[in-house]
């Protein structure tokens, strides 16, 4: 089975996965809402910014975070001074790292959902005394539930595939950084350890398999549960 | 002075609305106008989804908006009832929880009118259900509830029947009565069916171009000369006014009396002397030039012609006919036009096959 090495990357996966997304999500939300609502050029800015990392080289997002993220850097600085946070060669930087390049997934099926759910049925809620925000809490983000989810499932795929941004921002240390890609890489640069990098394969397609399938039935059980058997 | 007042001048789009109009407390009013007069944008300014650009908005003595003090509510402070034409149901609740959501945030839970309104609206066994799974006339009976329950002042009703079948139309239209009636809450019924308004109101509004062009109760709107054209691309007819006079028991006929004109129709529960209005269609009226002899006809009613429109396209006439104070229409062929010489002020017979009564 797998070996110690291999093990302690997959948890740190998963672990760095979690965290990515759970920082991620309310951002998302909120963005995902500006960009599907809000029409303007600061909406076109911010909705150009949010799919750079879609098609920028990873490498690129790796560098660029950390320039901003080095003790030097801006957002660098203002966390080692002020919160005593270090995220260079740590977790938390791999974490940055997944969060932003699975960024862009998140929000596109956010606001996806967003665009085709039916303002009528907010109109509704608040001629019914719901004001904007208990609207948007009690009736849109429950009618667009199976979007966040899909978002959510494809951004933690996302993370978990995430290899340029990581090994770039934060390198490549066992048990800090080092999540099955990245594992997956050594295992191939290092003669006689063919085995370990099979094994590596198959979890990685595995994982993202079985990711893709959840999302697909969450998102058709939410789908059924607002709109019956139409889905 | 009445406790409700809508004036507002309003711009969507290039479609400018001026509105001015008032009413009391009990009634249903009727909004009426052909389909793009500016019926519904009434609905979205009264409840805050419009702003418009001048104007005072006040509902049961409340000030919603107004321009000179630069008061302007947001709509979940209005405390509007309102009932869209679709039913616009939260698809991820329950029913239940779809009629409490208005009432959740307006008023502390009050199990007596809870069970009075659902009792109304006949949505009892349906209170577990999804929304997804109701017919078109349960859903909009839901959505009447989930209006009714947050505590309005006012009902506002948006072609609510609009896409139900009949039987499903006159339930619904029972039931806005019976709110009315029980609940002492004004109600603001926009339609564009004149059959819908006149069962259902006791004062109406019609609009045009997005102005208020006449108001007043059934007997003084019905004069108004473009009534009949409301259904325009449908069926021409006219509404006339009369008075039940007798009721035949063996035949199952009643005789209505239009400005002293007898005019008999199928038995009608309503007692003697009650007010009724009469539909007629135009291409149930024919023309004669003499009294017909042996014929199934029962109205055979003298009328003098007021004015012919010839509909060249269609290759008809409509003939307006007097009857008494009032005047019918009768939709002929230009061929029947011509054979009978038919000119303005000739005396002429019109023939009346069938005679619907839709209010009174």
């Amino acid at each position: 089975m797998l070996n110690p090495i291999e093990i302690e990357a997959l948890k740190l996966s998963g672990f760095i996965a979690i965290v990515a997304i759970s920082v991620s999500i309310i951002p998302g939300i909120i963005i995902a809402w500006i960009i599907s609502r809000k029409k303007g050029l600061l909406s076109s800015i911010l909705n150009m910014i949010v799919y750079l990392p879609l098609v920028l080289p990873p490498v690129v997002i790796g560098y660029l975070l950390l320039l901003l993220f080095s003790h030097n850097g801006i957002i660098g600085n203002f966390l080692l001074e002020y919160f005593n946070i270090s995220v260079n060669f740590s977790w938390k930087g791999a974490a940055i790292a997944a969060a932003v390049v699975s960024f862009p997934l998140l929000v596109r099926s956010i606001k996806l959902g967003f665009d085709t759910f039916d303002h009528k049925t907010e109109e509704a809620a608040y001629i019914n005394g719901a004001s904007k925000l208990d609207c948007f809490i009690s009736i849109t983000l429950p009618q667009i539930l199976p979007s966040i989810i899909t978002g959510i499932t494809l951004a933690f795929a996302r993370c978990l595939a995430e290899f340029g941004a990581t090994i770039t921002f934060v390198s490549n240390i066992p048990g800090e950084t080092q999540t099955l890609p990245l594992a997956l890489y050594t295992a191939t640069q290092i003669p006689g350890t063919e085995e370990s990098a099979i094994r590596l394969v198959i979890i990685s397609i595995i994982l993202a398999f079985v990711s893709v399938a959840i999302a697909e039935i969450l998102a058709k059980r939410t789908n059924k549960r607002i709109i019956g058997n139409k889905y | 002075m009445e406790s409700n007042l809508i004036k507002y001048k309003s711009t969507v789009g290039s479609f400018t609305s001026n509105i001015d109009l008032t009413f009391s407390d009990s009634n249903i009013i009727a909004i009426t106008g052909l389909s793009g007069s500016g019926k519904s944008t009434i609905a979205k300014v009264i409840c805050g989804l419009i702003e418009p650009i001048t104007g005072h908005i006040k509902i049961n003595n409340k000030i919603l908006y107004c321009s000179k003090n630069n008061i302007n509510l947001p709509p979940h402070l209005r405390k509007i009832g309102m009932v869209f034409q679709e039913p616009r149901l939260f698809s991820h609740m329950s029913v239940k929880n779809n009629l409490l959501y208005g009432q959740r945030r307006n008023s502390l839970f009050d199990q007596k009118k809870f069970s009075r309104i659902i009792k109304i609206l006949g949505i009892k066994n349906i209170l577990d259900r999804n929304t997804f799974n109701l017919s078109g006339g349960e859903a909009q009976r839901v959505s009447i509830g989930r209006a009714l329950l947050s505590e309005p002042k006012i009902l506002i009703l948006d072609e609510p029947l609009t896409g139900l079948d009949s039987p499903r139309q006159n339930k619904i239209m029972k039931i806005i009565k019976e709110i009315n009636k029980k609940m002492d809450i004004p109600i603001l019924f926009i339609s564009h069916s004149i059959d819908e308004i006149i069962f259902i109101s006791e004062k109406i509004i019609i609009i045009e171009n997005g102005k208020t062009v006449a108001q007043g109760s059934i007997e003084e709107i019905i004069s108004y000369k473009k009534l009949s054209y409301f259904n325009r691309g449908n069926t021409s007819y006219s509404l006339i006014k009369g008075i039940i006079r007798q009721h035949n028991k063996n035949n199952l006929s009643t005789t209505i009396d239009v400005d002293e004109i007898q005019i008999i129709t199928k038995y009608i529960s309503d007692k003697i002397n009650t007010n009724q209005i009469i539909k007629l269609y135009s291409k149930d009226i024919s023309i004669t030039t003499e009294i017909p002899k042996n014929i199934s006809i029962n109205n055979i009613l003298e009328t003098k012609i007021k004015k012919i429109k010839i509909i060249k396209q269609n290759g008809t006439a409509e003939v307006f006919l007097s009857l008494g104070k009032q005047q019918i229409i009768s939709e002929i062929t230009l061929f029947s036009l011509h054979k009978l010489k038919l000119k303005i002020n000739l005396k002429v017979y019109a023939l009346v096959k069938a005679v619907s009564i839709v209010g009174k």
